[in-house]
């Protein structure tokens, strides 16, 4: 899991990614030396907070949630029983990141259903 | 200035000469310069906004832009109520502070200085370019660090930025650049009082008695640091009478803002309240422009205490309301815990559709778009709307 998310490290404007369960533990993430605790346990807090809501809107299945600030942006994908979120600057044009996201997603769904942690 | 000294030809050559610089203008302006006089004497015996706009019409075609702007300043201060006179004060401004602009940032790079800088920053305020009024300013304290102007002027800017984003950063900020600025120049008391509303407006009334204490010991008559001291004596009593407040203790200001930026509120600024209604009350009368231009049924603006309205008042609790709620406080807290500063907007997207939320000012506007495919357009409406570029759909 480490291995994969390791690829994201040095796409550009990509400050530090995670794989976190649903219910907040983190799995892997990157660089090594950052914090992301508190932040994988408000994303878990954010997706418990909204599923029902959404599930009556018919807003489902989730794709993809984009949290844009004025220094950076925060994007979370589920990916099966897990998430994957990726904390990204605000300036850089995110489309070439997002392919990059995107095709660790599938990597990541793809290791999921062979290696379902926990 | 007398109509002699008007009628002289200005030979000044500008932006408006540059774009008219063919034989058509070169009549046009002709003209002008010939009925000035004319108009000058019109605007001063039968002042009226029609003589007004023509005369200011006629500088502006002449390019000379300061004295229209002399002149309108004077028709805006008699014909304030008047819809043609403030249209025509909103025009001059701009260009008065377009000029102001070109030739500070001229100033900046042949002849810098701390006044230079300040002169830059308040045209690009004018000018609503923000961006360009922070870059000044941090340029200024940074190659005049001692520039009290430059310090004031800077924590004046964040607190702007901090009345809208309510971020616990800013505030430290504010507080430090305010102090710094007093440090630099006890003479001017408008800092210290400054600081002390801005202590005050969020909740550290003790800290701002404090202070107001200071100035007064260097100015014991200053009629507006009495006025402040004795609206602030009364509020801090009332609070130790009714046991929330212990006036021994300290206030933890850092704490308190932390709290501000959390709860997205200052629930100590009787203003606040008021500020919200009036930017709600706004931002409603766009729902149904907002709507028609995008296709999407609901459209709603949500304040930072979770109230959720739409052009006909508030709406009743319901799962979309809740989620946006949710989603809006959640993205908060999660934007400040992994340090993100201060929440632009947030897409929440899924297979069948996707829910929208962009701030504007302290509240935000909320889309409920069906399709997920037009949720680009949507985001772009959204967008228009806040940077007050969205125009009502003509109807076919």
């Amino acid at each position: 899991m480490k291995d994969i998310l390791q690829k994201l490290e040095g796409v550009p404007g990509v400050r530090g990614a995670l794989v976190m369960t649903l219910d907040g533990v983190i799995i892997a993430s990157i660089p090594d030396e950052a914090d992301h605790a508190a932040v994988a346990a408000f994303l878990s807090a954010v997706l418990v907070s909204i599923e029902k809501s959404a599930e009556q809107l018919n807003l489902v299945p989730l794709q993809r949630m984009t949290l844009t600030t004025s220094n950076g942006r925060l994007l979370l994908l589920p990916v099966g029983d897990l998430a994957l979120a990726v904390i990204a600057d605000a300036q850089t044009e995110l489309s070439a990141v997002l392919a990059q996201v995107t095709a660790m997603t599938r990597r990541l769904l793809r290791q999921s259903k062979i290696d379902v942690p926990l | 200035m007398n109509e002699s000294q008007w009628s002289r030809a200005r030979s000044i050559p500008s932006a408006p000469l540059a774009r008219t610089d063919n034989a058509v203008g070169f009549l046009a302006r002709s003209r002008d310069r010939l009925l000035l006089p004319l108009k000058v004497g019109k605007w001063k015996h039968t002042p009226a906004p029609s003589s007004l706009n023509e005369l200011v019409q006629a500088l502006l075609r002449l390019g000379d832009v300061e004295q229209a702007w002399e002149v309108v300043k004077d028709g805006f201060a008699r014909f304030k109520d008047n819809d043609l006179v403030r249209e025509l004060h909103r025009i001059v401004a701009r260009a008065h502070a377009e000029l102001g602009l070109k030739s500070a940032q001229k100033e900046v790079k042949e002849k810098p200085s701390a006044t230079a800088f300040l002169r830059l920053a308040r045209c690009a305020v004018l000018l609503r370019d923000l961006d360009q009024a922070f870059h000044a300013l941090d340029e200024c304290i940074r190659r005049y660090p001692t520039s009290a102007h430059g310090y004031a002027a800077l924590a004046e800017l964040i607190e702007q930025r901090w009345l809208r984003d309510l971020a616990a950063a800013d505030g430290r900020l504010i507080i430090n650049y305010l102090r710094k600025a007093w440090r630099l120049d006890g003479s001017d008391a408008s800092r210290p009082l400054r600081l002390a509303a801005f202590l005050a407006r969020i909740g550290a009334q003790r800290s701002a008695l404090d202070t107001i204490e200071e100035v007064l010991q260097l100015d014991e008559r200053h009629a507006d640091a009495l006025a402040l001291r004795e609206s602030l004596t009364k509020v801090i009593d009332a609070e130790v009478a009714a046991g929330r407040l212990n006036p021994d203790l300290n206030d933890d200001t850092d704490s308190l803002l932390r709290q501000i930026e959390e709860q997205g509120r200052v629930g100590s600024d009787p203003n606040d309240t008021a500020r919200i209604a009036r930017e709600t009350e706004k931002l409603r009368a766009w729902l149904p422009i907002l709507r028609k231009k995008t296709g999407c049924d609901h459209a709603f603006v949500l304040e930072p205490k979770g109230g959720c309205f739409d052009e006909k008042g508030q709406v009743a609790s319901n799962p979309l309301t809740g989620l946006a709620a949710n989603l809006a406080r959640s993205a908060q807290i999660t934007a400040r815990r992994a340090d993100l500063g201060a929440v632009i907007e947030i897409a929440l997207e899924t297979a069948g559709g996707a829910l929208l939320l962009q701030r504007a000012q302290r509240c935000a506007i909320g889309l409920l778009v069906d399709d997920p495919s037009l949720a680009p357009a949507a985001h772009d409406a959204l967008v228009a709307l806040v940077e007050g570029r969205l125009t009502p759909v003509a109807a076919k």
